[in-house]
Formats: C-alpha cells, sequence, structure tokens
C-alpha cells in the first residue's frame, strides 16, 4: 500500500516537473528526470557500496573489550 | 549593570549555585538559567564590544555583533529545549555540567579575543565530558577519557597558535585569520595550528572519529546537549577565523560524503545521527569555505536549522533509549504502537534534515547551494547532490524506519515522558514553523539577504523528486532484500587506529625491546662467563700464573738446568 502510495507520488512529481520548470543553471538539470534519477541512484549506489565497507569494517560488538 | 554582564556568565554562574538548591528543584533551575540569559541577551543586542586591559594585553571579552548574536541566539534555545527534556534527571553533577557546557559556548562565541576564547574553548571540553561518564559504565568511562584527550589536544594545538599569532602580528584579536587569498599556504605557523584546533572539534576528516566514539556512550539528556554545542562552536569559530579559505570546500565536501556510508552499515541509532551529524557540518563547512556573503549566510542558516532538527532526533532516539534500554537498530522496530508522538516528531526532524520542501532543513541548504551554483562550483555541486540522498538514506528513512516501523521487535512501552513531549513537540513546531516562513531566520543571518527559497516551484519539485526517487530506491532495496539486513556489531572506524593498531604497535615495541634487553642481558652474561673462567683460569687460586710452586721442585729445575749447562759445557 505505502509502496504503491510512493510509486504514484514519483510518477505526479515526475509529471510536475514537466509543467513548471526549474530555474536550471547548469545544463543537466534541466533533462528531464534529472533529479528523479539522480535520487534514485545515488541512494542505490550509496547502499550498495555501504554493503560492501560492511564486509570489511564490521565487527563483534565486544571487539574492543578485550 | 546588568548591560555590562558577559553573555554566559548569568548560566555559569547560575550553574555553580544549583547545589544550593533543593535537589527536586535543580532540574528546574537548570531550565530557568537559560532563559533568564536569552532574556538578558536581547536586551544586551545594542552593546558592540567591552575592552579590558588585563596583564599588559588588551582583551575583548565580550564583542557583539551579527555572527555572534545568531550563534548565541540559538545557543540558549537549543539550551532550554535541552534543558526541558533532561527535567527529569536527578543526577546533580549532570545538570551543571551541562549548564557549565552552555554557560562556556555561550560565552566563546562572544570572545572578541582569542585568548577569551581559548578559556571559554577549554571549559567546554571539561565540562562536557562529564555528560559522557554521566552513564557510569566502562565503556562510557573509556569513550569520555579518549574523548577528553583529543578536546584538550585540541586545545594545547589553539593555545599553542595563538601565542605564535601573538608573536607575529602584536595583537590577540579574533577577527580574519585567513589572509584575503583565502590560503592556507601563506599562512603563518601559528595560524596552522589555530586552524587544526578548530578542524579537531569541527570533526575534519580524519580528525573526526571522536565524535562518533564519544557521543554514543552519552546520557540519554546528555547526548541532546553534546549534539548541539561543540561542534557548532567550531563552525562559528571557522565562519569567524577562516571564512573563504579554498581548501575548506574540499574538506567540506569529503566531509558530506565519507560518513553516508559508514551511517548505512551503523547499528547504533544514535551513531548513525553522529556520522549524521559529522555530513551536515560538511555543507556548513563548505559554504565557509566559498566564503560569499550567500554562502556565510547559508552555513549560518544550516548551523541555526541544523542544531534544531539535529537535537529533536537525538532526542526522540534518547526517549527511544529511556522507554526500551536499547538503540541499536536489530533490536528495535515496530515502535510507532508504543510511541505514536515520538514518532511524529522523529519523522519531522527527519524530514527536516532532509531537506524536504516546508521544513526548515530546506530554507537552509538551499542558500548554501545556491552559492555553489553561483560560483559555478561544479564538482562541489555534485558532491553535495550525492550527499543529500545520503541524507535522506540514514536521516530520513534509516532512523525512523529501523525504531519506529519495519520488523516489529515485540517491544511494548510507554510513551515518552510529558516533559520529553513538550521539548520534542516544541523543536518539532519550530522545525516546521522556520520551513514555511524562513524571513524571520533569515533577517537574523550576518548579511542581508533577499533569497526566496519558494520563488522557483521547480526547485521545491525537483528536490521532492530526488527525495521520493532516492525513497523509492530505499523500498526497492529492501522489498528485494538487497538492504543489508541491521545484525549486533560495531563498525571500524580511525579510532581503530589508537584503541586498536597503536596499542598493537605500542605492545609489538615493548616486546621487541624486552627481547632485544633480553637477549642483550643473556650475550653480556655469556661473554662474563667465558671472560670470567679466562681470567679464573690464568689468575684463579688453581689458574697457572697462581699455582705455588713448591721449593723442592725449583730445586730439582735449578738442578737440570745447571746439569744441562754442564753437560753442553763438556760436549
Amino acid at each position: 500500500m505505502i509502496f504503491k502510495a510512493l510509486v504514484s507520488a514519483c510518477v505526479v512529481l515526475v509529471i510536475l516537473e514537466i509543467i513548471f520548470h526549474r530555474h536550471a543553471s547548469f545544463p543537466w538539470e534541466s533533462w528531464p528526470g534529472f533529479y528523479a534519477l539522480w535520487g534514485f541512484v545515488s541512494l542505490f549506489a550509496i547502499v550498495v557500496l555501504g554493503k560492501r565497507l560492511g564486509r570489511g569494517i564490521k565487527r563483534d560488538e565486544d571487539y574492543y573489550d578485550e | 549593570m546588568m548591560n555590562s554582564l558577559p553573555p554566559g556568565i548569568i548560566i555559569l554562574v547560575g550553574a555553580l549555585a544549583l547545589p544550593l538548591l533543593p535537589r527536586a528543584l535543580r532540574a528546574v533551575g537548570a531550565l530557568a538559567l537559560p532563559i533568564i540569559s536569552l532574556a538578558h541577551l536581547i536586551f544586551l543586542s545594542d552593546v558592540v564590544s567591552l575592552e579590558v586591559e588585563f596583564a599588559g594585553l588588551s582583551l575583548i571579552p565580550v564583542r557583539v555583533d551579527r555572527l555572534s548574536l545568531i550563534f548565541g541566539y540559538i545557543f540558549h534555545i537549543a539550551a532550554i529545549l535541552a534543558a526541558l527534556y533532561a527535567l527529569h534527571v536527578r543526577n546533580t553533577v549532570e545538570h551543571l555540567t551541562a549548564m557549565l557546557y552552555v554557560g562556556s559556548a555561550i560565552g566563546a562565541v562572544f570572545a572578541g579575543d582569542l585568548v577569551t576564547l581559548f578559556v571559554y574553548w577549554e571549559i567546554t571540553a571539561l565540562s562536557s565530558v562529564f555528560l559522557i561518564f554521566a552513564s557510569r559504565t566502562e565503556r562510557s568511562y573509556r569513550a569520555g577519557i579518549r574523548y577528553l584527550i583529543i578536546q584538550v589536544g585540541s586545545g594545547v594545538l589553539l593555545l599553542s597558535g595563538i601565542l605564535m599569532h601573538y608573536q607575529d602580528v602584536g595583537s590577540l584579536a579574533f577577527g580574519q585569520l585567513i589572509g584575503a587569498a583565502g590560503s592556507l599556504s601563506e599562512a603563518s605557523l601559528g595560524v596552522w595550528l589555530i586552524f587544526l584546533a578548530f578542524g579537531i572539534k569541527c570533526a575534519f576528516p580524519f580528525l573526526h572519529n571522536w565524535l562518533q566514539d564519544a557521543y554514543p556512550q552519552a546520557t540519554v539528556t546528555g547526548a541532546v546537549f553534546l549534539s548541539a554545542f561543540t561542534t557548532k562552536l567550531a563552525i562559528y569559530a571557522l565562519a569567524r577565523g577562516f571564512p573563504g579559505t579554498d581548501v575548506l570546500i574540499g574538506i567540506g565536501v569529503v566531509m558530506t560524503l565519507f560518513p553516508i556510508f559508514f551511517a548505512v552499515i551503523e547499528n547504533d541509532l544514535r551513531k548513525v545521527l553522529c556520522y549524521s551529524l559529522n555530513n551536515q557540518l560538511g555543507f556548513m563547512v563548505v559554504g565557509i569555505g566559498i566564503g560569499s556573503q550567500m554562502a556565510l549566510n547559508g552555513a549560518v542558516a544550516h548551523a541555526f536549522v541544523h542544531i534544531l532538527y539535529k537535537g529533536l532526533l537525538f532526542m526522540s532516539m534518547g526517549a527511544v533509549l529511556y522507554r526500551t534500554g536499547t538503540i541499536r537498530a536489530s533490536d528495535l522496530g515496530g515502535l510507532y504502537r508504543s510511541m505514536p508522538w515520538t514518532t511524529a516528531f522523529c519523522i519531522v526532524g527527519a524530514m527536516s534534515i532532509s531537506a524536504f520542501p516546508l521544513f526548515s532543513g530546506f530554507v537552509a541548504k538551499s542558500l548554501t547551494m545556491s552559492a555553489v551554483v553561483e560560483g559555478y562550483y561544479v564538482w562541489t555541486f555534485v558532491g553535495l547532490l550525492i550527499a543529500s540522498a545520503g541524507v535522506m538514506e540514514h536521516s530520513g528513512i534509516k532512523i525512523p524506519y529501523f525504531a519506529f516501523f519495519g520488523q516489529d521487535s515485540g517491544i511494548r512501552c510507554k510513551e515518552a515522558p510529558l516533559h520529553m513531549c513538550l521539548a520534542m513537540g516544541a523543536t518539532a513546531i519550530l522545525c516546521i514553523t522556520i520551513g514555511w516562513v524562513p524571513g524571520p531566520l533569515y533577517a537574523l543571518l550576518p548579511y542581508p539577504t533577499a533569497y526566496e527559497p519558494y520563488a522557483d516551484l521547480g526547485h521545491s519539485i525537483t528536490q521532492l523528486q530526488l527525495l521520493l526517487f532516492a525513497a523509492l530506491a530505499f523500498a526497492v532495496l529492501v522489498r528485494t532484500g538487497l538492504y543489508p539486513p541491521e545484525k549486533a556489531s560495531i563498525t571500524l572506524d580511525t579510532d581503530w587506529l589508537y584503541r586498536r593498531l597503536a596499542p598493537r604497535w605500542v605492545q609489538g615495541i615493548l616486546r621487541t625491546l624486552r627481547k632485544i634487553s633480553q637477549g642483550g642481558t643473556g650475550a653480556s652474561r655469556q661473554t662474563g662467563r667465558y671472560l670470567m673462567r679466562w681470567i679464573l683460569h690464568h689468575y684463579g687460586a688453581e689458574g697457572t700464573l697462581a699455582r705455588a710452586w713448591p721449593t723442592g721442585s725449583m730445586v730439582l729445575w735449578v738442578a737440570i738446568l745447571l746439569g744441562t749447562s754442564l753437560i753442553l759445557y763438556y760436549l
């Protein structure tokens, strides 16, 4: 339910962007859906990379308590 | 008379008087102090500065200008909210040290000279460590000691820097320390040391880990106080001394980026907030590094709203810890049933920090971002945009999701106490009000601004896109099982260097030294033994040279000698 609401909100936002253009300072900002894609890809990449990092630096809770 | 009192002094003196109150009234007394002090500050506003001569040095213990005033106001507001939140605490030492901490932080932002700044700087370090010790666990004690060593170390660097700087320029005034070119490579060693001292308190990359190490060990209420003052005092000091220092832009971008990866995997939710705090400081440091009026306004506005929403998030996680006894994401979940108000307040804090339009984070961050765009810093812009998605991940979603939603932990507890709910509610109202009506905040900023965050509707829409599509990515990751499960664990950071590697090295070096000395002792003992044996052989009681030769054998030898010579003679 929440997932569907989220998806519909996202769709609405993409439509809204087509109606109300953003004042673009950098050229890529005017590409339609740039911020949407950026948000999705960034978070995805952050989590995947974070997970990788976790394999190297995660330890038991009492690691320092010897 | 009242007007000549330095700001913060009422709280400092009042804190020392708190133990004189009846036990039950001390928490109320601690709440009253910042309220009285704020009233005093509002009347003080037109006093520009106070100069005194001390030991031949001209000091300016009080300097009131727009930059110090806005920090003075927000420090008072934060102290009032945190003291309200701490109304249940019955530990006098905690109230006393919290107020000393608040008073000295306020004193520091009004310090007009470097010596006064140093004195307050050290009091903040010494008083705040008691908020960590007050947890009364072995871990908190050790973390507190580490915190103290690093904070006092920052003070020592500051003092050395101040002395060298005084030698160079002959003035102790605390104004802009960096040259007009904003280049640190042209600065003197004294200025470098001061920069480094500020950098430690500001949690620059590689100097940051005291924050994530110590704050999560503080008490429920202590962490709320800690989150507001130390690092923002450093932001103030950088904004005062180093505006436009170009290296700060790079430092700031790195600060916004690296903590987000740690925040993804960290299990202790208050520690996640510490990584998030580190990331937020990065945005402010970038603003100070750019150094334009708009960028400095952005950095200061960010510090102002950040103190509120970060305090709110620490309060909500503190309430969870207070009620459930744990703050591990792996043990929590589904608490919205038990703590609906805390959940709602936490969500307001989460939306504010993620910079949703109509929340306080948006109106501050937009200023910094506009300054980045104005200066056409392309890579900085890209970095901050990634960091924005990162904020959404750890503070916007992870904190509320794993504490209040997600998998039901089965924990059923009471809602947070009334005074905690009041403190959180008031903070949440401030976060929303600033988001809707940013005008009064903008009016307080150091430089006049005509910025209108909602003038471009497209800006708000694209910001919402960024955030909601990031949320969508989170939902997809969770649904597909790609999101890393929360497990009871800790993550290593640079503290590993001094908690594990350095002790190992020291142990290793000691072991080698011991071996060398043992080896040396063994070898010298062996040599000594040989030497002694040789000496004994020759000079000892039974030695060749010491043998007693009987007279008879001498006569015999003489006889042999004479006999031999006689025979030789006849031959």
